[in-house]
């Protein structure tokens, strides 16, 4: 896996690698391989960051209702900060499905803000 | 299209039905090919742990690196491989009965994956309806086939901190869980979580208290909509 210059990549493209990341973290959660999965999760923070950066979380909309629900969780939990309302429908949305993993992490980050134990950033 | 609770609920009852159904077809084929052919392979699995590694060549047969996972139509040859597919299998299962689209996809399941035959009891646990925890420890004294028993404090990790066996075996550390929810629930302790800070939580609980385990432990349950 090779790490992409993301300070000069455009905004589409970086929402792009969002989006491929957050799917390849879904394909090593199946296959239970958590080595990759933890690499994946390390390049994903710097993607967010460099949205945080740019002021552009709030492109993540995007994702809301991507036909993987992985991507979807992992767009609300970056841009939760930006769009509360919305990030959170979301979230209730796939706690809701039941189905899993992406219902399991909903349902933690929901109980994590509501306790505060957990604060977008 | 907005999630409807009631509609799920007809749909996944639906499902059960077909399921039976889809069984009974499956015992009557599986009595008929135990008259024609000898079984090729009888190994015991033991869930994921004697996995070959995430770079076996058979791995890219459920899921090569970097593509989405797939059903197999063979049987995969280490008991890791066969459990990935049947949690895979579990999950298409329930997206399909929420999409309606449970009888396509059982039928789907018998043309493609007849292997999967003789795990549907796996599958069927799966889609089980939360219990209190007075009943899943109670259950923990009454195996079954489809379900394994769950420790809530986890258990390497306890004993490795100094914790008795006593204390990690005592009744109400002890959960009747269906067996793939089981492996998500292990799954999930090794994963990076947003909610611990990028931490896995086995990472997170590495230096806490056993309340504090039995807490996350807890929450592990319900997340996975095991526990009510």
């Amino acid at each position: 896996m090779t790490k992409p210059n993301l300070s000069t990549m455009p905004n589409p493209d970086l929402i792009r690698e969002f989006t491929e990341l957050a799917l390849q973290q879904s394909y090593a959660e199946a296959r239970e391989d958590f080595a990759r999965f933890r690499v994946l999760y390390d390049l994903m923070q710097d993607v967010a960051d460099e949205l945080k950066v740019r002021n552009s979380r709030h492109l993540l909309v995007s994702l809301y209702e991507h036909p993987n629900l992985w991507v979807r969780y992992k767009a609300a939990v970056h841009s939760l900060i930006v769009l509360p309302q919305e990030a959170r429908a979301v979230l209730e949305d796939l706690k809701a499905k039941k189905l899993y993993p992406a219902a399991a992490d909903a349902f933690g980050v929901l109980r994590a803000l509501d306790d505060g134990s957990f604060v977008p950033k | 299209m907005p999630f409807d609770p009631l509609i799920s609920e007809r749909a996944r009852l639906r499902a059960n039905i077909l399921f039976l159904a889809f069984e009974v077809k499956l015992i009557r084929l599986a009595l008929l090919l135990t008259r024609l052919e000898r079984k090729d392979d009888d190994d015991e699995d033991e869930g994921p742990d004697d996995d070959d590694g995430p770079n076996s060549p058979h791995l890219l047969h459920l899921a090569g690196a970097g593509d989405p996972p797939q059903l197999p139509g063979n049987r995969p040859p280490t008991s890791a491989l066969r459990t990935q597919a049947l949690k895979f299998a579990a999950r298409e299962l329930a997206q399909a009965i929420q999409d309606g689209r449970a009888e396509d996809f059982l039928n789907e399941l018998q043309e493609t994956a007849k292997w999967i035959g003789d795990r549907l009891v796996e599958i069927r646990s799966y889609l089980d309806e939360p219990k209190s925890l007075a009943e899943l420890n109670e259950l923990a004294n009454e195996p079954a086939p489809g379900y394994q028993v769950h420790h809530i404090v986890e258990q390497t990790p306890a004993l490795q901190d100094g914790y008795s066996r006593a204390e990690i075996d005592s009744p109400n550390n002890l959960a009747r869980v269906p067996t793939l929810k089981h492996y998500e629930i292990n799954a999930w302790y090794q994963k990076p979580s947003d909610q611990f800070g990028g931490q896995t939580p086995r990472e997170y609980l590495s230096d806490k208290a056993w309340y504090v385990r039995r807490d996350v432990g807890l929450d592990a349950l319900q997340r996975f909509g095991v526990l009510k």
